[in-house]
């Protein structure tokens, strides 16, 4: 039980239906979304309304059964939340309700350590998944904070943001170097390699590890990295690679 | 090299910068960043002057063969006189290294560094294709 922090929980569950209860995070997920409308939104705003809008439809959601609980969703989804051990879980919402979730993970529940940010390209999605890992000292939990943002760089080749930039679809989010000085250092490293923008971020637009880098971001998926090697470095002739696997079965079994 | 093999015995010492070096090792892979420097450092060198690729790295990528920013054979952007191969080599192998070194220098065939100023352009081509933003000086001896 951490005590110095003004909520406590005694495991990640209830960690989690305190965020519910709070309105920091999507109570329902899929099944009663429409009726219940965006939950994006519900997240954001107060904890009581949110909480009175879900709450029915978050009890009479189980016996349905058919629709996905929240752990088999696509990780992109916003509300999906999955407890993957005893002190670990992950939750996915939207980005602009990340920045309030964080905030209060880090004052009120006791994560006072982020572990690392980092992106997943889910190019079939059009989505970049940010992931903010915190943890907690007292309790030795950390949470998975997972925000969707889309994929598209939102300025163009000379740093200036093209008017018809949509917020929706930008490969863009808020910036949190103000919570941890050292974020801004991932978020530099994120703009680098996979070309999301943060923006008032320090320093965030200077080259990080690649020096005069001109291409697409190489973190993105759409970026072929071996045909950038041999188009650009000089691969040395006659190197030849064999499969391990492949190679062992020859080796052992000759003959079949 | 740590004590235990004593480099000393075949002459081999550390210096403290490349202006009073004669042999310049490339101790492994090198990305277009570190590249940059190894070229500045490289011909800040005074002759004569050698270069030692350690490594596969340095040879043809090693595993770093396809990488983004990796480059393949640092002897298309500096040229090498002994290479070494192993990931990684040991200690005896660097050693060995350095006898052929000797070797090659007393059979006059340790010319390699006079390749660079007689190719110099070929060797600033391919050091400019992969270092995008250039802004080191443009030696012309």
């Amino acid at each position: 039980m951490n005590t110095s922090y003004q909520y406590s929980y005694t495991n990640i569950e209830e960690l989690l239906d305190i965020l519910i209860e709070k309105g920091l995070i999507a109570p329902a997920v899929d099944q009663q979304a429409p009726a219940a409308g965006d939950p994006a939104p519900a997240a954001s705003e107060q904890a009581s309304p949110a909480t009175e809008q879900h709450g029915p439809a978050a009890e009479a959601a189980p016996p349905a059964g058919e629709a996905r609980g929240p752990e088999q969703q696509h990780p992109t989804a916003i509300g999906r939340r999955q407890v993957q051990s005893s002190d670990l879980a992950f939750v996915t919402v939207a980005p602009e309700a990340a920045r309030h979730l964080i905030l209060d993970l880090r004052d009120r529940f006791g994560f006072t350590h982020l572990v690392l940010l980092t992106a997943v390209d889910y190019i079939e999605e059009e989505k970049f998944l940010l992931t903010y890992l915190l943890h907690n000292y007292e309790m030795h939990h950390d949470i998975g904070v997972q925000v969707p943002i889309g994929r598209e760089a939102d300025r163009d080749s000379a740093g200036d943001r093209p008017a018809e930039a949509n917020p929706d679809t930008a490969a863009s989010m808020e910036s949190i170097h103000d919570l941890w000085a050292q974020a801004g250092t991932y978020q530099r490293e994120l703009k680098e390699m996979f070309g999301i923008d943060f923006p008032g971020s320090p320093r965030v637009d200077e080259p990080f590890i690649l020096e005069g880098w001109d291409e697409v971001p190489p973190m993105r998926r759409e970026f072929d990295t071996k045909q950038y090697s041999e188009t650009t470095y000089f691969p040395r002739p006659g190197r030849s690679t064999n499969d391990p696997a492949d190679y062992m079965r020859q080796k052992l079994y000759p003959k079949e | 090299m740590t004590s235990r093999f004593d480099a000393s015995r075949f002459g081999v010492a550390g210096r403290a910068t490349p202006r009073q070096s004669s042999v310049f090792i490339i101790g492994g892979y090198a990305s277009v960043k570190t590249l940059k420097r190894i070229v500045r450092s490289y011909e800040q060198m005074q002759n004569p002057k050698f270069v030692i690729a350690l490594g596969s790295c340095t040879i043809n990528g090693g595993m770093y063969w396809d990488s983004y920013n990796t480059i393949n054979r640092i002897d298309q952007y500096i040229p090498v006189d002994v290479y070494i191969t192993g990931c990684m080599p040991r200690p005896e192998a660097i050693l060995a290294g350095f006898v052929k070194l000797q070797e090659l220098i007393k059979s006059g065939r340790g010319e390699k560094a006079n390749e660079y100023s007689e190719h110099f352009d070929w060797y600033k081509a391919n050091q400019k294709k992969v270092i995008k933003d250039w802004d080191m000086p443009d030696y012309n001896w």
